[in-house]
């Protein structure tokens, strides 16, 4: 028998924990996705693509399939409310994190743990303080009312936008963090370069900066939009559950709905848009790298 | 006579550090001039104030009569060649010539000719298309020229632009430099604290130390006629020894020595009883060689060969070593050996004495 080297013996718990934990519970999602639910939870071990078809489609009294919107505007919500997320956080984090790289070694640590440091606390917790700051009298109300700005209104809570600040709250420093790293091994001497050639500070932002620090800006893009997918916090705390994202479609189906095949085929819908996205970025850093 | 840079009173301070007390001098028009100095000495914090990235604490700079003091780095005519290149390497090389050029709103049919008479100047024409990463440091260096010289600048900064080539290469880039520069006819200001490249390229240099100019001259008065003990020091080898001035009048002044000769010098404000330091280049002591003004007796203690010359450390009969430059002119002829009895002797014009 072949002598099994160090190599494999010091990586086999991560292989466990891998196989355990992470592959084998999506096959089993996976393997879910194709059967029939069962009324009262659980499934039924008989093949269908029922889940599937549900996605897009709803039977009417006749039984014949018609196009079912419902569910598709929660996936589109999904799409444009996320991606509207990491634009956000990207135009907030540029200057954020140019600011931070300019600053003197000690400034630069500081600040660094003041961006990583909401990572400490619950992220529970986090979005509850948003919903404090968003409530009915709550802080950013009272003080706008205060200064006259705004007069009676319905609630600053429960909407996309509320969910689109939770969001960026809470997954800012995913952009933050890459962008700052892409900035910092910028060379200070190609912004003088430029300057020296005659372009002006707007230009050599745009055609120097800009593109050298692509890859922390793509990174932390699809760091952000990743988890903003399959948030489940956000929409029911700050959008009330009054506004639904595919993380609480998919929660509901395998709690309230009892409808774990459909549960099942909205998680493999997920991880297909999300492993889209991931290969689109795995693509990309392959290319950089045999370029360089 | 027109002054491509005219620098009056130029001061910088960093905190309490000053890098730059207080410096005047002028650059013609059409000139090749080096700034020459030790790292720490300010050379480089002049060119950064001439290209426009500091600005100076005190003092007018001057861009052929015009005060360029208000003007941000993108609206000065200079354009600078990078110590590391600084080529955008997101950019393929025309590219990277031709962006001052779009910079400056040229059309693209001017800017494509511009570039192709650029790459041709540099010869890297058959490499348009290339990024930067797959150029070799010389290559790199061609390209930055060209990038530097494609706007037409009144003047050109070079800071340190040979440092990070190998010793072949920037010595047939130092031909190139200034046969570019004679093409061209732009002015050159190059920095260096290569003293080698300093004379070989330049019509004059500018010594400077602690952040003040030591001197500025052509390459042969600065080697041959050294203002003060740190330009002699500093350029080439030499041997030096502590002199008192005995006698003086207005044009020379006599002094005493270690060697024990007299010695009447050129008086360059001496005064009588003081500390001086003479000067005496290894390479015009003679070994052997009859016929010289001054001749002592000496043993050779020390022999270092280096191929075309051989130095010799040579301790003569009071005691005092000098250092020897033999150029071995005949093959295995006239090697001596250590602890040889040699004649040495020297003409009493190559001395220099200089103050402290």
């Amino acid at each position: 028998m072949k002598k099994l080297s160090w190599n494999f013996w010091g990586l086999l718990p991560a292989y466990l924990v891998m196989s355990l934990l992470m592959v084998l519970p999506l096959l089993i999602i996976f393997y879910v996705s194709f059967m029939t639910s069962d009324a009262y939870g659980g499934y039924k071990a008989i093949f269908s693509l029922q889940s599937y078809s549900q996605i897009f489609y709803t039977a009417d009294w006749d039984d014949n399939l018609v196009l079912n919107f419902q569910y598709l505007k929660i996936i589109a919500r999904t799409l444009f409310l996320s991606g509207a997320t990491a634009v956000i956080c990207l135009l907030v984090s540029f200057p954020v994190a140019y600011y931070i790289s300019r600053q003197s070694n000690n400034m630069k640590t500081f600040l660094l743990y003041l961006v990583t440091l909401p990572f400490w606390v619950s992220m529970v917790v986090r979005v509850y303080a948003c919903v404090l700051i968003l409530s009915n009298d709550g802080v950013l109300e009272s003080g706008l009312r205060f200064f006259g700005l705004i007069g009676d209104i319905d609630s600053l809570l429960y909407n996309n936008a509320a969910m689109m600040v939770g969001m960026v709250y809470t997954y800012i420093p995913l952009m933050i963090l890459p962008i700052y790293a892409s900035i910092e091994k910028l060379d200070t001497r190609l912004i003088e370069a430029a300057s020296d050639l005659y372009s002006c500070r707007m230009n050599t932002l745009r055609s120097i900066i800009l593109p050298l620090c692509k890859p922390g800006i793509v990174a932390g893009f699809i760091l952000v939009l990743v988890p903003c997918l399959g948030t489940v916090l956000e929409p029911m705390l700050l959008g009330g559950g009054k506004t639904m994202m595919l993380g609480n479609l998919i929660q509901n189906q395998f709690g309230v709905a009892r409808n774990w095949s459909f549960g099942a085929s909205l998680t493999v819908l997920l991880l297909c848009i999300v492993l889209l996205f991931l290969m689109f970025q795995a693509h990309r850093t392959s290319k950089l790298r045999e370029l360089s | 006579m027109n002054h491509a840079i005219s620098i009056k009173n130029v001061s910088k301070f960093y905190g309490d550090y000053r890098a730059i007390k207080d410096i005047s001098f002028d650059i013609q028009d059409n000139e090749f001039f080096t700034l020459l100095g030790p790292s720490g000495c300010g050379k480089t914090t002049l060119l950064r104030m001439i290209a426009g990235f500091e600005i100076p604490s005190g003092g007018v700079i001057k861009l052929h009569g015009t005060d360029i003091q208000s003007l941000p780095a993108h609206q000065r005519r200079v354009n600078t060649v990078f110590q590391n290149y600084a080529l955008f390497p997101h950019m393929t090389l025309a590219q990277n010539i031709g962006f001052g050029l779009q910079m400056l709103n040229w059309s693209k049919e001017k800017i494509a000719a511009r570039v192709d008479e650029m790459l041709e100047l540099v010869h890297m024409r058959p490499f348009a298309s290339r990024m930067p990463s797959a150029l070799s440091g010389g290559q790199q260096q061609r390209i930055a020229l060209a990038r530097a010289l494609a706007p037409k600048p009144e003047v050109l900064l070079l800071d340190e632009p040979l440092s990070a080539l190998d010793l072949k290469l920037r010595q047939s880039m130092r031909d190139e430099l200034q046969q570019l520069q004679r093409d061209t006819g732009i002015t050159f200001i190059f920095v260096t604290h290569d003293q080698e490249e300093a004379l070989a390229m330049s019509d004059r240099i500018c010594v400077l130390a602690e952040g003040t100019v030591q001197q500025i001259s052509s390459p042969n008065e600065i080697y041959e006629n050294p203002n003060n003990k740190f330009v002699a020091d500093f350029i080439g080898e030499t041997n030096f020894m502590p002199v008192t001035i005995n006698s003086h009048d207005n044009a020379t002044v006599s002094v005493t020595n270690p060697l024990g000769i007299e010695l009447n010098v050129p008086n360059k404000g001496f005064s009588q009883g003081q500390e001086a330091t003479m000067s005496l280049r290894p390479e015009k002591i003679s070994i052997n060689t009859p016929g010289l003004e001054v001749n002592l007796q000496g043993k050779i203690v020390h022999r270092t060969y280096m191929g075309g010359y051989t130095h010799y450390k040579v301790r003569t009969e009071n005691a005092t070593e000098l250092r020897i430059s033999k150029r071995n002119t005949i093959s295995n002829d006239t090697e001596y050996n250590l602890g040889q009895q040699v004649d040495i002797g020297f003409s009493k014009a190559s001395v220099r004495v200089l103050s402290q």
